[in-house]
């Protein structure tokens, strides 16, 4: 009898271990799961996870793990898991693969992954007819940003093409409007951007896009010489936005191209006010030199090409230094844009104004806001490691966090660099352009130069008030003089007051004189725009 | 943004003797911005946009609390309502109404109580007036936090009755039968200067100085009503202050 006890028993025993996860880490896991002690059930998953005691509980122990990190707020620390999941692939054992590439949508709308976890997320390339709808947009969207930066855009207008609604579509249609731009699809373009800007939501995001459509629809119409109506987009960047400088120094272009000199100046004073001297805009002084010399105002033209040298032989000196010492250590690059970012940089000073241009691009903030997350999570992490210590959960999670940071501050410090390293490039090439309007100028052939800035007639008749408004006859206007002293309300709002020389004797400087000049030839202000 | 010049308080006005927008015609349209105003031209850069705050053809409905200034032995307070019609940014018709009362200031009650001395007091009760306001100064300041605020400065002139309530306090005479209370209204006219400080394009804060001058009948107070005793006149210099909606 005993004996026939002693075999039940172990039929019973191996029947429980055979059917699943019927161990305590595991049982006691679900157990606290169900019991919404999220804390606990992470804890336990993570046992379970380390010793399996039976076929499947690893993988049903991983992805519960994920889903109580993420249920914590946890939501790097969830991605680890998660990614971990869908980087095996579609296959049969993998039954999570669905759910969690799902999650890892969820997650990317809620905190960005960052690129390059992302881009490590989908080396394992997968049927698209196993992509589940529901992750369909976050799978094909990256997929086609992948193939946007390899410069593959019909492959990526294919895939953005596949984006379903949801959070992903918004942005997958403005890079169908970039792509479209550049297949030469100006109206498709437009059209694009148009509903970007019409789906885009009030939030953080929303507003960003929004913008974004908003300056591509500004470039777009001035690629295909809409002035007016690029002027009209520009003026809906927002002051206190990131990009109103650079609208504001796009605009003057388009008014200089439109033959609208007193708003190129006027323009052009926002930009050179010493609100904004840590700003980097130095193809300004060569819009304002050429701009005058369209004026006949040639010793206005030295004056403005004399300050761009002053102005900028510093930043060139200081910036070559800085290239030079963080070539090989892309880490440090980001750290010194941090530094300059959180007012702790003394050093190179005269080149402030490229590491604010760097602190103010989209690869510094994505960084930024990584390394936040990454923070928020490791500070809180030390919350619970009374009991997340002993399992070595802690130290699992911290370490990921740690790496995260590191990938995410060389990635960007990578990006940083080359950026800068282009800003070093089109400075020399700013430099030559003055040195070759200042010999020009000196050998007399003011008028061939003149006749180089190649402007467009359209538009002509369009008047514009500053702020990048056109005069509304009905509008009631303020005016106030500009007497030296700069005011941050009016910044935007210049609109200069003076007449052509050409004709009337210039003003003395070493230029030829006469004619108005001008409307042919090849556009040096074109050249000098294309160079940005 | 980099404000270097935020820690600064700074005033900047421009006193105008017309709308400056009036100088846009729509035959003077394809002139462009820069002949619109002659008083600029002197100005190699000048500013030219939107007006913040424009009035013409707009009613300003507002409220505003009155003390009476220049008053010895009370205070006086009135609740008041205005509305105005701004027929261009220069000038407004305006209509006002007070009502209020007042409070005896310590000295009275001391005067009473140690010397039996019962003072004669004209209690303005309410003040109805009507008239015009000129705005010659339109300008902005820049507050010490960097914010830049708009504000009108303008004057001016009404006419209108005060209302003086007499309770015949001092009539205490044994020989004497004091009148029952009254309130007897008297025309005047008023001056004033004031200021409009913008918050948005549909609300300003508002405060005035106004001296209001009217005759008064002396026998109206007098404990015998019945006997003429000529008149006088009498100043309420008030400081008002409120807030105006713009509509």
């Amino acid at each position: 009898m005993r004996q026939v006890l002693k075999f039940l028993l172990c039929v019973g025993l191996s029947l429980s271990m055979a059917a699943g996860p019927a161990f305590a880490d595991y049982r006691a896991a679900t157990a606290f799961y169900a019991r919404r002690d999220y804390v606990s059930a992470a804890n336990a998953y993570f046992q379970a996870f380390g010793y399996p005691k039976a076929p499947g509980e690893k993988e049903r122990a991983e992805w519960g793990l994920a889903q109580s990190l993420e249920r914590l707020g946890f939501y790097y620390s969830a991605s680890k898991y998660f990614s971990v999941i869908v980087r095996r692939g579609p296959v049969a054992s993998n039954i999570y693969f669905t759910k969690a590439l799902e999650e890892l949508g969820k997650i990317n709308s809620t905190i960005n992954l960052g690129q390059s976890h992302v881009v490590q997320l989908f080396k394992t390339r997968i049927d698209p007819a196993m992509v589940p709808q529901q992750a369909a947009g976050f799978y094909f969207y990256y997929l086609g940003i992948e193939s946007f930066n390899q410069r593959k855009f019909e492959q990526a207008f294919a895939y953005f093409q596949r984006v379903p609604s949801g959070p992903y579509l918004i942005k997958a249609q403005f890079h169908m409007g970039v792509i479209s731009n550049l297949r030469g699809a100006h109206s498709k373009a437009i059209s694009y951007f148009e509903k970007v800007r019409a789906s885009a939501d009030k939030g953080e995001e929303g507003l960003w896009i929004r913008e974004q459509a908003n300056l591509n629809m500004a470039r777009v119409n001035y690629e295909v010489k809409r002035y007016r109506s690029a002027i009209e987009y520009y003026a809906q960047i927002p002051r206190d936005s990131d990009n109103w400088l650079e609208a504001l120094f796009e605009a003057a272009w388009a008014f200089f191209m439109m033959q609208k000199h007193n708003n190129t100046l006027g323009t052009i004073h926002t930009l050179h006010s010493p609100f904004f001297e840590n700003r980097f805009f130095p193809e300004s002084y060569i819009l304002q030199s050429i701009t005058f010399l369209r004026l006949c105002r040639y010793k206005q033209v030295k004056l403005s090409l004399s300050r761009f040298k002053t102005r900028y032989k510093g930043v060139f000196d200081d910036l070559s230094k800085i290239i030079e010492k963080n070539k090989s250590e892309s880490k440090g690059f980001f750290k010194l844009v941090y530094d300059y970012k959180t007012g702790s940089l003394n050093d190179y000073k005269r080149a402030w104004s490229i590491l604010d241009a760097l602190s103010r691009t989209d690869i510094y903030k994505e960084a930024g806001t990584t390394i936040r997350f990454a923070d928020n999570e490791l500070a809180r992490l030390s919350r619970y490691s009374a009991i997340w210590g002993r399992t070595g959960l802690q130290d699992d999670i911290g370490t990921f966090l740690r790496n995260k940071k590191t990938v995410a501050t060389k990635d960007a410090g990578k990006r940083l660099f080359d950026k800068a390293t282009g800003y070093y490039a089109y400075l020399k090439e700013l430099s030559d352009q003055t040195i070759g309007i200042n010999t020009e100028m000196v050998l007399g052939r003011v008028d061939a130069l003149r006749a180089q800035l190649k402007v467009g007639t359209a538009d002509k008749k369009a008047n514009f008030i500053g702020g990048l408004q056109e005069l509304n006859v009905s509008q009631d206007l303020e005016y106030w003089p500009f007497e030296g002293e700069y005011w941050e309300d009016e910044l935007g709002g210049y609109v200069y007051n003076i007449d052509s020389l050409c004709g009337k004797g210039g003003d003395g400087g070493n230029g030829s004189k006469g004619g108005d000049g001008g409307n042919g030839g090849n556009g040096a202000a074109k050249a000098v725009k294309g160079e940005k | 943004m980099i404000n270097v010049q935020s820690k600064t308080s700074r005033i900047r006005a421009l006193v105008k003797s017309m709308c400056l927008a009036c100088a846009f015609s729509t035959v003077a349209a394809a002139t462009m911005a820069s002949a619109a105003d002659d008083r600029f031209d002197g100005y190699e850069i000048r500013v030219i946009r939107p007006r913040f705050m424009t009035k013409s053809n707009r009613f300003e409905l507002g409220a505003q609390g009155i003390f009476i200034m220049n008053q010895s032995f009370i205070y006086t307070y009135l609740a008041s309502g205005l509305l105005d019609y701004h027929f261009s940014e220069s000038w407004a018709l305006e209509i006002n109404g007070a009502y209020g009362a007042s409070i005896d200031k310590q000295d009275k009650t001391l005067l009473k109580r140690d010397f039996q001395i019962s003072t004669q007091i004209l209690r303005t009760a309410y003040i109805a007036a009507g008239g015009l306001l000129w705005t010659p100064i339109y300008g902005k300041t820049q507050l010490p936090g960097g914010d830049v605020v708009y504000f009108d400065s303008f004057l001016s002139v009404e006419a209108g009755m005060t209302g003086i309530s007499y309770d015949y306090a001092q009539c205490v005479s044994p020989n004497t039968t004091k009148p029952a209370p009254t309130t007897k209204g008297y025309p005047g006219v008023g001056l004033g200067f004031g200021q409009k400080y913008f918050l948005s394009e549909d609300t300003a804060i508002r405060w005035d100085v106004r001296d209001y001058l009217f005759i008064y009948n002396l026998a109206d107070g007098s404990c015998d009503p019945t006997v003429p005793k000529g008149t006088n006149s009498q100043q309420n210099v008030t400081l008002q202050f409120g807030m105006s909606t713009f509509f």
